[in-house]
């Protein structure tokens, strides 16, 4: 049995960040609804992620591999609905009341049972039974519309609080679909590393085992050419605001990954570099590092400073303790990276990370207080028009997080059955 | 107020729905101009590692031939073949080509020894897979054995049938059906060294010649495919 490392590590910080957040936010009082289901949302998307990640992490014997393809794909449910939730919601809500947020949650119950029918009769690799994975069209295109509507309204384009709200809109495609823009030119170039990316490059041992069909691969890069389509446009916009002197932190995040997107059509697409050792460390230092390390960090970023976790006293503790935990161990992993692609030894790089950790003794705590200052908060202006008043009772709040354990539970105890039956992941009982 | 929101109206507001059109257009277009590259331009290695099975069987066919060349004593002659000479057609794929280089001596002279022949296949002019290490490109003889001259023509053939479940039947297909290989001429050279019988010192019994028997047959295949 092998462990991938960087995905474990990965699936610690997601389940590190769920289950603090899921803390935080069961216990926020007086924080408008849209906000409270997102910080709700964010905590079980990760933990299903997080766990998906420890368990996936390990390469099992031929016999278990089944049942690892169907935990990640059933729990992959509960994380893409939570994403595709909060995209109705947040940062502006499309679901004005109770009865449109049960609408959408029974249709998203929906797909997955389609989903789950079609695991059975076809297999995890049928383009139906991957119907989920058309997150990032749904997703991104909202997101993006947000985006642009508030970036360029006329004469807010310095007002903190309508740019904030399409940098939260930026902020959550960047951590759904960040990885995808380190190849996006191969979009446009016509070029076989963008064509020919499967569900299996993916990190992780369950990912690796998925097997790649015509059309699961043309649906699986469609939404990853619509990612980058979403990546570019907020690339253009971005330099255009750093050209008028309003660029902010988010727009050098866009610009940065899309400008290693760049480097990755150099990197990628010469024939020359094909089987040259630098492509794999290349895709770790940025897909692989986004996929595993920097989307738990995103989110972070995303429950503190939008606003969807408020930093009280009560709380300040375990959120302190929770960005900390996320930013020293992201950090150490990425420094271990980095002294494995070094080529010195590991005693010296040690004493080098030893000198650097010293000199930079409490710099976590300083980020901290960074991250939780003067967090972002919505505009008075339309406030109603853009976010109706739902009162949320905590009993309602109780059976939300009910339902969403519930879907992971069910999740894990189908995936198990489901091995236990004989249900051949990669065919299906069809097959 | 809150009621009087609805998509369109915050899609089509004055000041976004240009930009929103504009958006909408472009994405419609990049979705358009993926599906094309996907199915169309790219080479995109779809069904790799599969959980179908094929098996891919070869139906084989022999064209063979003979040829008689009489080569003088330090002197080289040519055999040319292509497709068109042995009458191939051009949808045909041609696995390898073997030939049989047989000799006597023919001078009648008594305890006249074998000749020295050196037949060897020119590594030029047909498309055919020839750093394959199997191939047999040259062999000398200097007492009338047998000569075998293997050419691999066609890339990994060996005429075994087989089955995979790391391609899909478009990428076994492209594997099998490049007609290319096998075009253009083959040239096989004959150099013949005489020995002289050790009566040769009278001047009517003379070794000056050889005849050479060229034996060719080339292996021609195509291919089946069935899933299971």
């Amino acid at each position: 049995m092998e462990i991938d490392g960087l995905v474990a590590v990965g699936g610690i910080l997601s389940l590190a960040l769920g289950i603090c957040g899921i803390i935080l936010a069961r216990r926020q009082k007086d924080i408008i609804w849209n906000k409270m289901i997102g910080a709700h949302l964010i905590s079980w998307m990760f933990i299903s992620r997080g766990l998906t990640q420890a368990i996936t992490s390990f390469t099992l014997e031929e016999n278990l591999q089944d049942l690892q393809i169907f935990v990640d794909q059933f729990l992959d449910f509960t994380f893409v609905f939570s994403i595709v939730l909060l995209s109705f919601i947040f940062p502006i809500p499309f679901i004005r009341n109770k009865k449109q947020l049960v609408y959408a949650i029974f249709f998203l119950v929906s797909i997955a049972i389609i989903a789950t029918f079609s695991i059975i009769l076809n297999g995890v690799n049928h383009p139906l039974s991957m119907l989920h994975a058309n997150v990032y069209i749904v997703t991104g295109t909202i997101w993006t519309i947000i985006y642009l509507k508030f970036r360029f309204m006329p004469g807010k384009e310095d007002d903190q609080e309508i740019q904030g709200i399409a940098s939260a809109a930026l902020l959550l495609n960047v951590l759904v679909v960040g990885y995808t823009w380190f190849k996006w030119t191969g979009l446009y170039t016509q070029s076989e590393f963008f064509y020919n990316q499967k569900i299996s490059s993916l990190p992780g041992a369950a990912n690796a085992l998925h097997e790649s069909q015509l059309y699961t691969d043309y649906i699986w890069t469609m939404n990853l050419a619509a990612a980058s389509f979403f990546g570019l446009t907020m690339f253009v916009v971005e330099l255009y605001r750093v050209f008028k002197q309003r660029g902010d932190w988010t727009s050098y995040l866009v610009i940065v990954y899309m400008v290693l997107g760049i480097f990755g059509q150099l990197i990628h697409g010469f024939e020359s570099v094909e089987n040259s050792s630098f492509r794999p460390v290349w895709e770790l230092m940025t897909s692989t590092l986004h996929y595993t390390l920097i989307r738990p960090l995103l989110a972070l970023l995303l429950l503190f400073r939008f606003g969807l976790i408020r930093i009280e006293d009560r709380n300040r503790s375990l959120s302190k303790t929770m960005s900390i935990i996320l930013i020293v161990v992201a950090s150490s992993a990425i420094l271990e990276i980095i002294q494995s692609l070094i080529p010195i030894t590991e005693l010296v790089s040690a004493g080098i990370l030893g000198l650097a950790i010293a000199l930079a003794i409490g710099w976590e705590e300083r980020l901290f207080n960074s991250l939780v200052s003067n967090p972002l908060v919505y505009p008075n202006h339309r406030k109603e028009y853009f976010f109706p008043n739902i009162d949320f009772e905590s009993r309602e709040m109780e059976l939300f997080d009910r339902g969403l354990l519930i879907s992971i539970l069910i999740g894990m105890f189908l995936a198990v059955i489901f091995e236990l039956v004989g249900v051949p992941a990669a065919g299906g009982i069809l097959g | 107020m809150k009621d009087d929101f609805s998509i369109l109206d915050f899609l089509m507001e004055d000041y976004s729905r240009r930009i929103l059109a504009c958006f909408l257009s472009f994405f419609m277009i990049t979705l358009s101009f993926h599906g094309i590259s996907f199915f169309y331009v790219v080479d995109v290695q779809a069904g790799e590692s599969s959980s179908i099975s094929y098996s891919v069987s070869f139906i084989t066919n022999e064209n063979s031939g003979q040829e008689s060349i009489l080569v003088a004593d330090d002197s080289s002659e040519s055999l040319v073949l292509s497709r068109e000479i042995v009458s191939i057609d051009e949808q045909t794929k041609i696995g390898y080509i073997e030939f049989l280089v047989t000799y006597s001596e023919t001078s009648g002279e008594f305890l006249d020894p074998c000749d020295d022949v050196h037949i060897e296949i020119s590594p030029s002019g047909m498309i055919a897979d020839w750093s394959n290490p199997n191939n047999i490109l040259s062999e000398s003889s200097s007492d009338c054995e047998d000569m075998i001259l293997i050419l691999y023509v066609y890339p990994n053939y060996s005429g075994e049938n087989y089955s995979t479940n790391e391609s899909s039947i478009e990428e076994i297909q492209n594997i099998w059906s490049d007609i290319s290989f096998g075009s253009g001429e083959l040239t096989v050279t004959i150099d013949v060294n005489t020995n002289s019988p050790p009566t040769s010192i009278v001047p009517s019994i003379q070794d000056d010649n050889e005849e050479i028997i060229v034996n060719w047959t080339f292996h021609l295949f195509d291919f089946q495919i069935d899933e299971f």
